[in-house]
């Protein structure tokens, strides 16, 4: 991967490229992590981090 | 050992020195040949490092080296981690033993457990059986299960993994994609053949090697990614390990709850069984409760879990006798002093057992595990 950046960003399609790849990722990974959280059988989780949380604070 | 593997085989273009072919192939094949030792799931390893070694014979020059490269890699396979294979092979002429092997409906090595019945048992198929294959990495994957268990049926990687890993993964192969880096189109594909050669797929503990990709994708693009989403990337990492620490901490086999309960017991029930009593049904509970402490036991082949047969001190004796010989199998266990076996309803020694008027049943638990007492 080395120079990649020197490489891509010179170049007009490829650097729009780059920069749409990388929304997407940043859109996958953040769809991603509302699925991930989103779960229901996660409440009881969530509810025990809180405990964790109160009872050290 | 899997990681170490794949860049022996994948040389980085930037790397100046590198070890020539046949010391690689023979690295390669040691580290094959420890994750071969470790379970019987190694065997699906070494065939995808077998496919990482295509590489390394093109690369070298003459047919003399490419046979070399292979007997090598053979060799550090059989070194490392041949012993129990030709163990079994010699004392029960299947090196997988008790699986049997069959290749295209022809039994190879003969065994007493089918590996596609064994699989069809499964809990974890209860709830992702019905599910294409994947829609069963998506479920796991996205940690349904609100409880983690030693065997990692349902529960996935935690969150790291399914936010970050996965998506970098794609991300990677799409970059390589472009820039024709077939290096990394190679590596992607030897994880994407090992997913779908291991058996119980769906299961994260006989995928971990997924975790790795998910990890050297990260380190791949982290560099070359566009400033804002480098801040993305590495607040997500930073929230994702958070998440995952308090998850380990929470959600361990035996969690704090477990072990507050198990401290409240008095010190004569601190056995092993109750420290999971859910898990372990009436065959266990009463096999606790009636074989006296000084006992000797011998545990069937279909046992997989026999530490809850030690009673709260840990003196009783508890020993694994193996057979294919049903002519053996009763003298083997009076040699040895066995006082009790311990084993599953309706396999091979429980025909035998059940046949044998030295031996008297005890207990049938309608969990499926049959108590005997060898007179």
């Amino acid at each position: 991967m080395e120079n990649f950046q020197g490489t891509v960003m010179q170049n007009f399609v490829l650097a729009n490229l780059w920069r749409a790849l990388n929304i997407a990722f940043v859109i996958i990974m953040f769809v991603f992590m509302v699925r991930y959280f989103a779960i229901p059988e996660r409440a009881l989780h969530y509810q025990r981090m809180f405990d964790w949380f109160t009872a050290w604070y | 050992m899997w990681v170490i593997a794949i860049c022996f085989a994948t040389p980085p273009r930037s790397v100046r020195t590198y070890p020539e072919g046949r010391t690689s192939a023979l690295i390669i094949g040691l580290l094959a040949g420890l994750i071969l030792g470790t379970k019987y799931s190694g065997v699906y390893y070494v065939l995808a490092l077998g496919l990482l070694l295509i590489s390394i014979l093109i690369a070298s020059p003459n047919p003399g080296q490419k046979i070399q490269i292979i007997l090598l890699f053979s060799g550090g396979v059989l070194l490392m981690g041949g012993y129990w294979y030709l163990f079994n092979f010699v004392t029960f002429t299947n090196p997988l033993w008790p699986f049997e092997i069959k290749i295209a409906n022809r039994i190879i090595f003969p065994g007493t457990i089918q590996i596609s019945a064994f699989a069809a048992t499964d809990s974890s198929l209860q709830v992702v059986g019905n599910m294409p294959f994947w829609e069963r990495w998506w479920y796991t994957w996205s940690d349904h299960s609100a409880l983690f268990s030693v065997d990692s049926r349902l529960g996935g990687f935690g969150p790291l993994w399914f936010i970050i890993g996965l998506p970098a993964i794609i991300l990677w192969m799409i970059v390589a994609i472009l820039r024709c880096d077939w290096w990394v189109l190679y590596i992607i594909g030897i994880h994407g053949t090992l997913l779908m050669l291991v058996p119980f797929n769906w299961m994260p503990r006989y995928t971990l090697f997924l975790v790795v990709l998910g990890g050297i994708s990260v380190a791949a693009l982290y560099n070359v990614l566009l400033p804002w989403t480098r801040l993305c990337l590495s607040i997500l990492i930073v929230v994702g390990a958070i998440l995952a620490l308090f998850t380990s901490a929470d959600h361990g086999y035996f969690s704090v709850q477990d072990i507050r309960y198990f401290q409240t017991l008095p010190p004569g029930q601190r056995s092993p069984v109750n420290l999971d009593p859910q898990r372990y049904g009436p065959g266990y509970q009463w096999f606790e409760h009636s074989i006296a402490p000084n006992a000797v036991v011998a545990y069937g082949n279909n046992v997989t879990l026999p530490y809850p047969l030690w009673n709260y001190t840990l003196e009783r004796e508890v020993i694994a006798v193996t057979t294919i010989d049903s002519d053996q199998y009763v003298a083997t266990l009076r040699a040895k002093g066995v006082h009790f076996v311990f084993l599953g309803t309706g396999g091979y020694q429980d025909a035998i057992l059940s046949s044998d008027k030295q031996v008297h049943l005890i207990f049938e638990g309608d969990d499926g595990w049959k108590i005997f007492k060898v007179q």
